[in-house]
């Protein structure tokens, strides 16, 4: 986690240029899909990262005849990983409430099955991350897709990082990694 | 914030090394983005106790020959903070003695930087503390020039902490993804009430069925949240199930057998000496009371415990009243805990974290950095803040961030002149509570040069007993000054005051401060007139909880006009929202009544805010009966504007979009 600095100007100038080029990192908004399905679309959220992000509209009525979700609606995501390794996923999220407070996260996959992984957690009416799955990655280019899984849910950012959850989680919106995203 | 992983530029690097030798420093750069709150950890080693040399750079603006930096020192038994400028180093907080250690010994260290406080922690205790609100630059580095080996160092942003937990989620989900941390007993989701009218459950018309469920034949914990949660106020619903159930609140929770415990026994458990809610310190599972009180809680019975927690000063609340106060050293940091001890178990729910902080300053030792003299002459020393300069004297302290706070101290003693400032920007700039008794009280805008401006002025009639307290309420738009708890000034301030306090004597005898504490305002109940109010079809299912029938009460279908009065009585400090609409798009009056008795003849305060179709320019008026008091206009921006209506203090006010529009100063008696 630390690195050796040498005292010069140049140096210092060095290592700081190459390392946010090699970082692990990968950061990603939510409006930068590659493609998306309704019934997710794009949303205008001042309150969100650069002005948008990515939602499940809210049904009307909201939570009360819902079996599950009312379609496979998402949106995809291809990255270029540098390294193979296991990443953390986080997202940055905004939950309408207990109903509506999860995404279903699929990896090279489009389809949902009991195994699927989720985001969720328990904070309500308000921008915060929320620490996903580890995911092991090979080196290359990778599909992530946010599906549907209950409506009111937003997504802003999405992270992954070779950073242990015990040691760094993410508190501020990040920088998006552009050079990650393969269009 | 980018971390970098060095593996690929090491070889870079290392060249680089290997042409400038002689540019290369000891200091290890740990994050160079380390901008703002943080959190740092280090894991070391100790190879020589005697000769331990350890020190931690933060906020400085760059790894290399920085100018001004904050300094962490761990040398010769001790921990102390420092700042640096220019090559000239000043103390900071008292240093603070490092636990004992030999070689071999395998520690961490950690420190908390934000705004104005800084801690650090070594081998699991908070050794020194410092306070300083200079900024600082990005760069975090580490030297272990001497007796010890750091094995990792990393870095932790820290912004606002929140997390809550109601549980609501399917015993499906919690086994799929358990957010909490089973360190010692069992615990299940539950996703249904168990009680006697559990029968009569219509799950479709509950709020909220879930909860969390511990047992335990000893002491069973649970843990959620981040190793670097410090500051923090926790709170949980909790009931016990049986007669021999003791739950419980633990946070800075370490392990299975290293925390703080707020816990509390059942009223028919048979203990020793009878049953008690007590404030513990478990370290390496031996239990150690900081503070208790007698006295049991009734199972099946719903509680909500509060914990708040400091500077290492902690205090325990039930059901919102304040319960025990204790102090400890131990931890510092780390996740929140359900704590159940029996086998019968206990039901939790309604978990919230967020960050909090006060101070509580019992003048006890100077501290260098935290309090800044900038007139006249203080000493702080065994419980007191003495002034001893004849004419002005000034002393200050806090972040340029409080906001919305109260700030007590007792006083004692004579004086010309005595006062209490807050909102300090710089060590004068200030509003300043003063007064003399008898004689007058002022809050007095003084500006960076000490020039003043008298805000609000009121007399003093009759003396004041030889030691009272006094105090002063700072808002986003009004300050009020007390003495021994009654208000005797008060005025309409800027709507964005923050900063720090201070406290002020003029031409003093034998005068002192004494136990001078601030405290973030309680937050505001919220009697919300819900959505449901306007868009019933929406929530159906909710009628009978979120109609019209709950909130209003509806006006005769033949009323002219047609007025809603709530249901609810409102007392004290109160503030009326709504979100006026179509602003532009249609015309009309919409009129707000504050009357101390609904439908009475007495003449009420009301409000009328009018608009025409096509014009953006409302018309705010504020009347007593049919006499107008106060008038103003503004501009809507949009389609809807926020109005608020609020009674505080000597004050009746109307805003628009946080905007003043009418500030109108009540009668006496009617504040």
């Amino acid at each position: 986690m630390t690195r050796r600095t040498a005292a010069g100007i140049v140096i210092a100038l060095l290592v700081l240029g190459v390392s946010a080029a090699w970082s692990a990192d990968i950061v990603v908004e939510g409006e930068s899909y590659n493609s998306i399905k309704a019934s997710m679309v794009k949303t205008a959220d001042s309150t969100a990262s650069k002005g948008y992000c990515v939602a499940i509209p809210l049904r009307r009525p909201h939570a009360t005849t819902e079996t599950g979700p009312g379609d496979d609606g998402h949106a995809a995501y291809k990255i270029r990983v540098q390294s193979a390794g296991t990443y953390q996923l986080w997202v940055r999220a905004h939950w309408h409430d207990a109903c509506g407070n999860s995404f279903f996260v699929l990896v090279d996959s489009t389809s949902v099955n009991k195994a699927t992984p989720y985001v969720t957690d328990q904070t309500f009416g308000k921008w915060h991350w929320v620490a996903g799955p580890t995911i092991r990655l090979s080196e290359g280019v990778h599909t992530i897709r946010f599906q549907n899984r209950e409506d009111g849910a937003k997504l802003d950012q999405w992270m992954l990082t070779t950073k242990p959850k015990n040691r760094w989680v993410p508190v501020r919106v990040q920088d998006e990694t552009r050079e990650a995203i393969v269009k | 914030m980018t971390h970098s992983r060095c593996t690929a530029i090491a070889g870079i690097v290392g060249l680089a090394l290997f042409i400038v030798p002689q540019l290369a420093l000891a200091w290890e750069v740990a994050d160079s983005e380390g901008q703002g709150a943080f959190a740092m950890g280090l894991q070391f080693t100790v190879q020589d106790p005697a000769r331990l040399e350890l020190r931690v750079m933060f906020g400085a603006d760059k790894p290399e020959n920085p100018k001004s930096y904050h300094l962490l020192t761990v040398h010769r038994g001790k921990a102390f903070f420092s700042r640096v400028d220019n090559g000239a180093e000043t103390a900071l907080g008292l240093p603070g003695d490092l636990p004992a250690m030999q070689s071999g010994d395998e520690l961490e260290l950690y420190l908390h930087r934000s705004a104005w406080r800084m801690a650090c922690i070594i081998g699991g205790r908070v050794v020194t503390r410092a306070f300083d609100s200079t900024p600082g630059g990005p760069v975090i580095a580490y030297e272990a020039p001497a007796g010890v080996q750091v094995q990792d160092a990393w870095v932790q942003p820290v912004g606002e902490i929140e997390a809550d937990d109601t549980f609501e989620r399917t015993e499906e989900e919690e086994a799929e993804q358990a957010k909490w941390e089973t360190l010692s007993g069992k615990w299940e989701l539950i996703s249904l009430r168990e009680d006697r009218q559990a029968g009569q459950m219509q799950a479709d018309k509950t709020t909220n069925a879930f909860s969390y469920f511990g047992t335990s034949e000893g002491p069973g914990l649970a843990r959620l949240g981040d190793w670097f949660w410090r500051n923090c106020e926790y709170s949980l619903a909790a009931r016990s199930r049986g007669a021999d159930t003791v739950f419980g609140l633990a946070f800075y929770v370490q392990d299975a057998e290293n925390y703080l415990l707020l816990r509390w026994d059942n009223r028919f458990t048979a203990a020793p000496g009878g049953a008690y809610l007590r404030l513990d310190a478990v370290v390496d599972g031996r239990v150690e009371t900081l503070a208790q009180r007698p006295g049991g809680h009734f199972p099946d019975q719903w509680y909500q415990l509060t914990v708040r927690v400091c500077d290492e000063r902690i205090f325990c609340y039930v059901d919102g009243q304040f319960m025990l106060e204790g102090a400890s050293p131990l931890f510092g940091q780390g996740p929140v805990g359900l704590y159940v001890e029996g086998k019968d178990g206990a039901w939790f729910d309604d978990v919230h974290v967020h960050d909090w902080s006060n101070l509580v300053e019992e003048f006890e030792a100077d501290e260098p950095g935290k309090w800044v003299t900038s007139a006249g002459n203080w000493t702080i020393a065994n419980g007191r803040a003495t002034p001893a300069a004849q004419g002005v004297n000034r002393l200050s302290t806090g972040p340029a961030d409080w906001s919305d706070y109260t700030v007590t101290a007792r006083v004692e003693g004579s004086a010309a002149a005595w006062g209490l400032s807050v909102g300090h920007t710089g060590p004068v700039a200030s509003f300043l509570f003063r007064w003399s008794a008898p004689g007058k009280a002022q809050i007095v805008k003084i500006s960076e040069d000490g020039s003043e401006s008298v805000l609000a002025e009121a007399p003093i009639a009759e003396g004041l007993p030889p030691q009272y307290t006094a105090g002063v309420v700072v808002e986003a738009g009004y300050i009020a000054g007390l003495l021994d708890g009654r208000r005797v000034v008060d005025c309409i301030s800027p709507q964005t005051l923050a900063g720090g306090v201070g406290l002020y004597a003029r031409t003093p005898e034998n005068a002192r401060f004494e136990s001078l504490r601030v405290e973030p305002l309680p937050e505001r109940t919220l009697a919300r007139i819900t959505k449901e109010f306007t868009d019933e079809k929406e929530h159906f299912e909710m009628v009978e909880w979120a109609s019209t029938r709950h909130n209003w009460i509806k006006p005769e279908d033949n009323a002219n006009p047609p007025v809603w009065w709530t249901k609810g009585d409102y007392y004290g400090p109160l503030e009326v929202r709504i979100a006026l609409q179509q602003i532009g798009q249609t015309e009309g009056t919409l009129e707000l009544k504050l009357t101390p008795d609904r439908g009475a003849e007495a003449p009420e305060y009301r409000v009328t805010i009018a608009g025409r179709k096509g014009s953006q320019l409302l018309t705010v008026v504020l009347l007593r009966g049919e006499t107008k008091l106060a008038s103003g206009e503004f501009t809507a921006a949009g389609a809807e504007s926020q109005i608020s209506v609020e009674r505080r203090g000597s004050f009746l006010t109307v805003s628009a979009d946080s905007k003043p529009v009418i500030e109108y100063r009540l009668p006496d008696g009617e504040q």
